[in-house]
């Protein structure tokens, strides 16, 4: 019983440690807060038996690695947009590049 | 078996009837030079929001040797915690009549997570056709010759033309529609976009407060567009700007929101 809410808890864990690592904002939160409220379970059961508690402690260290990383990231990182000078230089181009045809779609109008 | 055949019958002679009707021409008083539109898309994924993409819209004015245009340039930015995963640069522009909001020039320059597609469409009004050159990744590229009506559009400038159409006169339930040029693969076909309207809505902005909205539902007629109704919905500011201050559509793996987060040199 103790093993298995490890488990289930270590492997959501490390769902929410994946999540938190990629862009995605607090999604990471879900599944790090549900693997650490199955280590805690847990951490519970196994302080009132004799059991080894190595697997119970990287469940909840794994899942509480996930909730920090995506709150802290959540907290310090800014919406920003990479400044692009390749963009930038296309985007100024377009007009130059359009002229002659724009010249003769309105040249289609007026004649 | 008769009546089954009589209902299909009147359906499909109203649908005909729906998207046959011609985009009555409008007069711009929404929008004008200079104007700067910011919005954030963002992806719903397992119950939040993960902003994605920076939109910039902006007005500027061209002089050619016959007349004035508005150059409508619309980029889209992935946020540079995306980048490494999967970039966006897009550019979409539209060049337009300052006073029809009718195109001339309109330009799709996508470049999304290394898959690049540049589309140029030549509207040529008078002989009735568009030219359109598409080039797909490192593909030569392709031109063909659709033959359009001259009430035909393209998104941006179809966007900028549902700015002008007086809401405060409609009654809930109407539909205005708009015929637009889209393009798949190589092909160019025109399709006509529906815009249902819901009524008024408020919606909260982070930096305009709450603002009051016409809502209107998105659909066409074509089915490998965006098609059912009330699964995308925008939202214009009930004033003399008409500004999109939400868009809202389902997309396979979740849903897509477009929300305005900055606005400067409004017309009205």
């Amino acid at each position: 019983m103790i093993k298995t809410l490890a488990i289930i808890g270590l492997t959501v864990g490390i769902i929410g440690l994946i999540l938190s690592i990629l862009p995605l904002g607090l999604i990471a939160i879900i599944p790090a807060t549900v693997g650490l409220l199955f280590s805690l379970i847990a951490l519970f059961l196994a302080n009132k038996s004799d059991m080894k508690k190595t697997l119970v402690y990287a469940a909840t260290i794994i899942s509480l690695a996930g909730i920090g990383i995506a709150g802290v990231k959540e907290l310090t990182t800014e919406n920003k947009v990479v400044d692009d000078p390749d963009f930038k230089k296309k985007v100024e181009q377009s007009v130059d590049e359009v002229s002659d045809d724009l010249e003769d779609a309105l040249e289609d109008i007026e004649e | 078996m008769n009546e089954k055949l009589i209902i299909i019958i009147l359906v499909q002679l109203i649908t005909l009837n729906l998207f046959a009707q011609t985009t009555p021409d409008i007069e711009n008083y929404s929008f004008q030079e200079n104007e700067k539109l910011k919005f954030v898309a963002s992806f719903y994924i397992s119950g939040l929001w993960s902003d994605v993409v920076e939109v910039n819209m902006d007005v500027s004015k061209i002089d050619t040797k016959s007349r004035s245009l508005y150059r409508i340039k619309c980029t889209a930015n992935s946020y540079s915690k995306w980048d490494t995963y999967f970039d966006i640069r897009d550019l979409y522009e539209s060049y337009v009549d300052m006073n029809t909001v009718k195109p001339f020039i309109f330009k799709r320059n996508i470049d999304e997570g290394g898959y690049t597609k540049n589309v140029k469409l030549v509207y040529k009004r008078k002989s009735g056709v568009v030219n359109a050159t598409i080039k797909r990744r490192s593909g030569d590229p392709k031109s063909k010759s659709v033959k359009i009506k001259n009430d035909t559009y393209d998104f941006i400038s179809a966007l900028y033309y549902l700015r002008n159409v007086d809401f405060s006169e409609k009654k809930v339930g109407d539909v205005v529609k708009i015929k637009v040029l889209a393009d798949s693969k190589y092909d160019v076909k025109e399709i006509v976009l529906g815009m249902k309207y819901l009524g008024k809505e408020n919606i909260k902005t982070e930096k305009y407060g709450t603002k009051e909205c016409y809502k209107l539902s998105v659909f066409t007629n074509d089915s490998d567009k965006i098609s059912s109704a009330n699964a995308n919905n925008i939202w214009l500011t009930a004033d003399k700007n008409q500004v999109p201050l939400l868009i809202k559509t389902k997309i396979s793996v979740g849903s897509l929101q477009v929300r305005l987060t900055e606005m400067s040199g409004l017309k009205n």
